[in-house]
Formats: C-alpha cells, sequence, structure tokens
C-alpha cells in the first residue's frame, strides 16, 4: 500500500500533504498534552510494531504481495491521534532509508495508512465494542479489517484518478496509468482477503499477548516497556525473514523499469509513463530493506533491527524533553 | 511586602526539593531557616536568588513575580541581582577575582558607581568586615575564615536591600562568628531585610524575629 | 558595629543596557558538560567493565580496520540496538555528541568527496561509530569502575594514577566552575566592561585551585596507605556470569561479522 515516487501527481501529493499538516498538529498537541512523559517511548515501540508488521510481507497467488500496517492495534493502545504519530514516524523512516513509499508521496501515505486507517479502524472498534462489550478482541479484529480496507480503498482511488487527471496528448498517461475500473479491483481483492486478514490476525494475536503479558499497558497505566513487550519485538525481527518468500512486487509498486511488463488485471502496458520515466527520486540509503553485500536474510533483518532501534529512539529521545512529572502531594495540614 | 511565597513547590528530576511552601517576609524582617540537612534550605536560597524557578505556585518580589521569563529580561535581572544579596556556604565558589580589592570593587563597578564612591564602598568594607591587611592577596590563598569575611565583604559593597546567607556561621571560628552576629545585627538595624539557613539555634535566638521550621516532608512551617 | 551611612541607605539603581549573551552561554555550556559527568557517576553497576573495556578495544580496533560499508552497517545497526535500551535524556547526550562530530568529520571529508573518493565517505560513519560507543560504555559504567578495570588489563599504574586523578579532578572542578560562573552572574548587576578579564580570571582561579586539589588527593590518598599501587580487581565475584557470558558472544559475533562481511568484501569486491 506504500504509493512510490512518481505514481501520482505532484499535484495529488501536495493536496493530501496539505491535509495531513492539520491532523499532524493536532496529533501533537494531542500527545503532548494526553500522553505521559514515561509513556511516550511506547509511542516509539508501538511505531516499531507497525514497521515490523509492514515488513512482514504476505504473498497473494498471482504474484503480488501486501502486509498488515497495525495502526489501528495502536490507535486502541494509545489512542488515534498516538497511532497516527507513530506510524507517520514509521512510515517517514521507510521513506527515507529504505525507499518504501515516495518521499513527495509521503503525505498521501499517511493520509492514507495513519490517518484514515487508524481513526476509521478505531470508531469501527467502538462501534463493535458498544454492541459486544464482552468481546474486545472481535472489536478490535473487525476494526483492523474495516481500517485496512477502507486504507486500501483510498490508495486505489488515488491510483485510479491519476491517469483520468493527468495524461499526455497521446493519452499515454503521465503517472499511474491504470484507471479506477483496474485499480481498484486490483488492490481490493488482496485486502479484502489475505492482506485483510492478516491485519485482524495482527491486531488481534498482538492484542490478546499484550492482554496476557502486560495488562499495565493495554489498561493505559504509565507502564514502561516491560520485558514482554521487547521480547515479542524481538520476536517480529526474528520473524521478518519470512516476508521474503512473498517474491512479487505489491500491486502499484513496481519499479520504472517494471511497469512495461506487468500484467496484472489487464494486457501488458507496452510503454513507461512519462512521469514514471523521467520523475525525480532520491537514493535510498538501504533500498527495499536490502544492504549491499549482505546476504538478502541477514540484510532484511539488519534492516528491522535498525528500523526499530530508530523508531525507540527518537520517541525515547522526544520523551526526554518532556518535563518530568512531579507528584507533590497534598500540603500536610495543621501548620 | 518584600517577598511572598505562594504555595511553591519545585524537584530535581521528579524528586520533590520543596513541597507547598507558604511565607511571606515583610521589609526590614529577619528570618531563620532551620531544618535538617538535605529539608530544603538550600534549594529555598537559590529560588529566592531567582537561580531556580517554581514548578508550581510562585515567588513575588516586590509585587513582581519571578520566573524565568522575566530574569531573561536583562535590565530586570541585573536590577534583581543587586536587591537580592546571596553569600554561599563554601565562599570560595563564590570568589573569582585576582585581588581581594578588585573582588570588593567588582559589584559597585559594575553598577557604574563613579571612581570615588567605589573606592569609598571597598575601604569601609574592608575596614568594617576586618580584612583591609589581605586587601591585596588573592582570595584563594586566604584561610576559609577569612574568604568568608570577603565573601560577606564583597556583596556588602553592592549594598543589596535583601540579605540571603547559606550557613553563614560554617567555616567561621568563635571571634568570625561573635563577628557574624554583630554584622548581621548591624544589617537588621539598618533596615535591611535577612534571610539566613542554620544549624545554630544560638545564632537563630540572637537576630531572628521569624523560624521558618523544615520539615522532613519538605514544607515549611512558619514560626513567629 | 555601625555600617558606614552608604550602606543604612537603600541603593536607588537603575541598570542601563547590557546583554550578557556571552557570559550566560559560556555559563551554560559548563552547566552541561558538569551534568554529564555527575549523572555518569553514580550509576549501579550491572556490566563488569573490564569485558566493557576489552568489547570497547575490540569494536574500536574492528571499526578502523574495516574498509567497506556493509560490516560499518552491521556495526551502527548493533550501535542502535544498544542504545535503544538506554534513558532518554543519556540517549540526548550520545547521539548529540557522536552526531556533531561526524558532522565536523563529514565537513573535513567533502573536498575529497566532491573530487570523486566516495570511500571518504566511511569517514563519518567511523567517526559516529567510534564515539557513540566510547560514550555509550561511559554512559553504562560509571568512570571511576572503568579505571578500575584498566588495572586488570594490565596498564601501567602511573598511567592509570594519572587518568583517575584528572578525571576525579575535572569532576569536582567542573563543579566549582560552575559555583563560580553563577556567582559572577549574580553580581554581574551591570554593564561589563571586562568580560575578557572576569573570564581569564575565573580560568586563573581554576587552574590554581586543580593544581592544590590534585596535590591534597595524593597526601590524603598516602594517607590511607597508596604507595603507588592500584590493587587488581579480584576477578570473577557472584552473579555477573551471565553478563560475562553476553558480552563474550557479542565479542565473537562483532569478530564474526568482521571477518565475514569484509572478506566477502575483500574476495568479491562487493
Amino acid at each position: 500500500m506504500h504509493i512510490p515516487e512518481n505514481y501520482l501527481s505532484p499535484q495529488t501529493c501536495a493536496v493530501l500533504g496539505a491535509a495531513m499538516v492539520p491532523v499532524w498538529y493536532l496529533a501533537v498537541r494531542k500527545v503532548k498534552e494526553e500522553v505521559p512523559r514515561e509513556r511516550l517511548p511506547l509511542l516509539g515501540v508501538g511505531a516499531a510494531f507497525s514497521f515490523l508488521a509492514m515488513m512482514l510481507n504476505v504473498p497473494l497467488p498471482g504474484g503480488t504481495t501486501g502486509h498488515a500496517v497495525g495502526g489501528v492495534l495502536l490507535a486502541l493502545l494509545f489512542g488515534p491521534f498516538g497511532a497516527c504519530l507513530s506510524v507517520s514516524t514509521a512510515l517517514f523512516v521507510q521513506a527515507l532509508f529504505f525507499g518504501d513509499g515516495g518521499i513527495l508521496a509521503f503525505g498521501a501515505n499517511c493520509f492514507n495508512m495513519a490517518f484514515v486507517l487508524p481513526f476509521s479502524g478505531w470508531a469501527a472498534a467502538r462501534a463493535v465494542r458498544r454492541v459486544l462489550p464482552a468481546h474486545p478482541l472481535v472489536a478490535a479484529g473487525i476494526g483492523g479489517y474495516v481500517g485496512i480496507n477502507l486504507a486500501a480503498l483510498l490508495a486505489a482511488i488515488e491510483f485510479g484518478v491519476q491517469p483520468l487527471l493527468f495524461h499526455d496528448a497521446a493519452g499515454q498517461a503521465l503517472y499511474c496509468p491504470y484507471p479506477l475500473s483496474i485499480s481498484i479491483p486490483a488492490m481490493m481483492a488482496g485486502h479484502l482477503t489475505l492482506f485483510g486478514l492478516a491485519e485482524v490476525v495482527f491486531t488481534t494475536g498482538v492484542l490478546a499477548y499484550l492482554r496476557q503479558a502486560a495488562p499495565e499497558l493495554v489498561a493505559g497505566a504509565h507502564a514502561r516497556a516491560s520485558r514482554a513487550v521487547y521480547g515479542l519485538l524481538a520476536l517480529l525481527i526474528a520473524a521478518t525473514p519470512l516476508g521474503l518468500l512473498a517474491t512479487g512486487t505489491a500491486w502499484g509498486e513496481w519499479g520504472a523499469d517494471e511497469i512495461a511488463e506487468t500484467a496484472d488485471f489487464g494486457a501488458p502496458l507496452g510503454y513507461t509513463p512519462a512521469g514514471l520515466a523521467e520523475g525525480w527520486s532520491l537514493p535510498a540509503l538501504l533500498p527495499d530493506y536490502t544492504a549491499p553485500g549482505v546476504p538478502e536474510a541477514l540484510g532484511y533483518v539488519l534492516c528491522a533491527l535498525f528500523g526499530t532501534a530508530l523508531l525507540v529512539i527518537f520517541f525515547k529521545v522526544l520523551a526526554s524533553f518532556k518535563k518530568p512529572h512531579t507528584d507533590y502531594g497534598t500540603p500536610s495540614t495543621g501548620c | 511586602m518584600m517577598i511572598e511565597l505562594q504555595d511553591v513547590c519545585f524537584a530535581y528530576d521528579g524528586v520533590p526539593a520543596l513541597r507547598h511552601v507558604t511565607a511571606t517576609v515583610e521589609k526590614g524582617e529577619t528570618v531563620a531557616l532551620l531544618g535538617p540537612n538535605g529539608a530544603g534550605k538550600s534549594t529555598l536560597l537559590r529560588l529566592l536568588n531567582g537561580l531556580v524557578f517554581p514548578e508550581i505556585g510562585c515567588y513575588r518580589f516586590e509585587g513582581e513575580e519571578i520566573t524565568a521569563r522575566r530574569l531573561r529580561e536583562h535590565r530586570y535581572a541585573k536590577w534583581f541581582h543587586q536587591r537580592v544579596g546571596f553569600v554561599w556556604q563554601n565562599p570560595a565558589a563564590q570568589l573569582f577575582c585576582a585581588s581581594v580589592r578588585e573582588e570588593l570593587a567588582f559589584g559597585p563597578e559594575q553598577m557604574g558607581l563613579p571612581a570615588d564612591e567605589v573606592r569609598r564602598h571597598v575601604d569601609d568594607a574592608l575596614a568594617l568586615c576586618g580584612i583591609a591587611h589581605l586587601a591585596e592577596r588573592a582570595p584563594y590563598t586566604l584561610s576559609g575564615g577569612e574568604q568568608k569575611r570577603t565573601a560577606i565583604a564583597a556583596i556588602l559593597t553592592m549594598n543589596p536591600a535583601v540579605w540571603t546567607l547559606d550557613e553563614p556561621l560554617a567555616s567561621l571560628d568563635e571571634a568570625g562568628a561573635a563577628w557574624l552576629t554583630d554584622f548581621l545585627r548591624a544589617l537588621k538595624r539598618a533596615g535591611k531585610t535577612v534571610i539566613f539557613s542554620t544549624h545554630d539555634t544560638a545564632l537563630a535566638d540572637a537576630l531572628a524575629g521569624v523560624r521558618w521550621q523544615f520539615t522532613p516532608a519538605r514544607e515549611v512551617r512558619v514560626e513567629r | 558595629m555601625e555600617l558606614p551611612a552608604w550602606a543604612c541607605a537603600e541603593e536607588d539603581y537603575h541598570p542601563t543596557r547590557d546583554r550578557e549573551a556571552f557570559l550566560s552561554r559560556s555559563f551554560l555550556r559548563i552547566m552541561e558538560a558538569l551534568a554529564a559527568l555527575r549523572l555518569s557517576g553514580g550509576r549501579a553497576r550491572t556490566w563488569p567493565p573490564e569485558g566493557v573495556l576489552a568489547l570497547l578495544a575490540l569494536w574500536l580496533l574492528l571499526t578502523a580496520l574495516a574498509a567497506g560499508l556493509p560490516f560499518l552497517a552491521a556495526e551502527l545497526t548493533a550501535l542502535f540496538v544498544a542504545l535503544m535500551l538506554l534513558d532518554g535524556r543519556c540517549l540526548r547526550r550520545v547521539l548529540g555528541a557522536s552526531l556533531a562530530a561526524s558532522l565536523a568529520s563529514l565537513l573535513l571529508v567533502a573536498p575529497a568527496v566532491a573530487l570523486g573518493t566516495g570511500r571518504a565517505l566511511l569517514l563519518p560513519v567511523k567517526t559516529f561509530l567510534s564515539l557513540g560507543a566510547v560514550l555509550l560504555a561511559g554512559e553504562t559504567v560509571p568512570w571511576h569502575a572503568l579505571t578500575g578495570a584498566l588495572a586488570s588489563l594490565r596498564v601501567p599504574q602511573t598511567a592509570i594514577f594519572l587518568l583517575d586523578t584528572t578525571l576525579r579532578g575535572i569532576f569536582v572542578l567542573g563543579q566549582e566552575a560552575g559555583a563560580l560562573l553563577t556567582a559572577l552572574k549574580l553580581r554581574s548587576v551591570g554593564h561589563n566592561r571586562r568580560k575578557r578579564r572576569a573570564s581569564a580570571s575565573i580560568a586563573g582561579t581554576l587552574f590554581l585551585r586543580a593544581h592544590v586539589l590534585s596535590a591534597q588527593t595524593y597526601e590524603a590518598m598516602v594517607c590511607r596507605g597508596f604507595t603507588g599501587e592500584y590493587p587488581r580487581r579480584r576477578a570473577a565475584d557472584d552473579g555477573r556470569a551471565l553478563p560475562r557470558c553476553l558480552m563474550l558472544l557479542a565479542a565473537l559475533l562483532e569478530l564474526f561479522l568482521f571477518l565475514w562481511l569484509e572478506g566477502a568484501r575483500a574476495r568479491w569486491g562487493v
């Protein structure tokens, strides 16, 4: 679901980026006010969870791949604004260091995965919770499913409107070449089935584990990340090479050299859109989670470790700027 | 009213050092801060001098609230530091000039007093503190007691309205202690406001009109 | 005792404008450096200091020897993972200092990079790795434990003594410098025509006091039976088995990664 560089027109990127600005502003303010200093590093751990979930690719028969996002899980743990901030940070690290998702498309990716996904999933989970108060995991699962599908739908629409709006005189698309009639079924086929399931499994699985292993974290107390939480992170990191088993490229994430021959849902395109061929892109430090000269699986694990550490460090440093809260108690009487 | 503390709370890294301190000091009053080590006496003196600021509550000096923002105004900060003088527990830590005379002249020169005025202040202070024979010595070569007198003289030349002294008796011998008691009494007679911390109840009895008793809970009980 | 007439009167003082930016800034610098030293003083020890020192030496050696990005990237990841477990404020100090240093070295090699020597880019990375690791060690193990551990690594006694007293001196002097600067600030109530002189006399006072301090320290040590020899720390006390094994494992992993990644680079030129 990571929209790469040059698949969206700069205008689209600008609009979606501008839409994210007030959301980020609100999120930062909310988190500053509501999340205590001790709990702030947990947002980094949450961002790391999301980062790792997005590295665990799931293959779909037919050659494309997809992944869970984990945004709804974070929304249930830290509130939707905290989740927005966490997922945005994870996406930023992915775009900057690993070339996963474009820098220009960062606003659009955040809009789909850091805004629509956690907020809609969180709202859905709360609605279900009101009907079925005894089954919080069911509510979380449904929330995850709703969230990821809504986000995928939005991404598909963003892809799909490109050929309608931006094409050259010969009718060849400048950016993403697939219209809505192709992009929506292509994206939704994966997300309504396997990738949606992946999100449900990830959300409910991690939540169930945390309710057992770190109940104070789920309850929203001033908890630090415990051994159980770091243990789960380590397990996820060790499991990331499984994501390499899915060899295909996700729909809409082909490289500029791949797109002309790609035949997913329709005949091969036969040309490379001009915006893609000549578009601007920043060379990533570790493109596609591979380090040069390092075996693929080890490189993948190293990237997972690197990203996780970076996210946790970022939020820890952020927390250290916040003043510690001191409990002065009440004055003793009679003086 | 000179000084007003209202529900002042302060902490070092989340550990409370002062809790809910509410007290006032009138002009010309003498206040003794009493209590066990680590009860927050030095912290309160630092707070009164605008070196740290309340986390909760407020500290008003002559009706004006003292905050970090207010003291970033250079003019106000200078005026405030001239009004409030601070004698440290360890006098060596506050002497930084090359000779005792320079040390004493530093404050009045800063205030821009004319040269003959500065000279008069310095000579009077040297005589009053009994360190005239040390005038050309370097402060760090002096003994503890002499350093203490130098530190006090260096504040005296600035003529602050409020004197704050942290354990003034520390590093003074018997004669020194008697001199200091005399000196504080003279300050009191001159209408200065004096606030000092001490473990010596005799000094507090001799001088202080008001006692602020620090409790282990880091609160302050005012006894008049 | 009678106060002179001027001291009985109320001072009527209206300061003129003068920005003390110079003084305040140097004051803050010293306070920051002091706070850093104070914090690393009182940490509970969990990692054996000898192990930390040995691992640090291996790390520095291999970092200096490495000639390719793969190994350095692996080291960078390892350093980040270790940093992740630090507390936020320590993290800020370590990251701030090492990033600043690597930025400086980046500026130094910038001409070489501009002329097309891409390998020069390894230098800032190496700077970051080395300084980051050293500071990390300083944050995990208090200074005095590190100097104590030097004895068991058979470093000459004189060197340890010098290092130990220097560190202690820096710590105490830092504290005094902070106090002196505060005192200067409190009495800087007007137009300061002699800023340079004031700070110079602070430096001079500090230097002289350092001299007295080290002599006093030495005398105090002699009085308590110091004859110029540091006792060797007793090896393998209880409850240290797990950290020791972990450190050994880390060292082996580090060596293995070096041989593998650097070897692969040398053989296949990747």
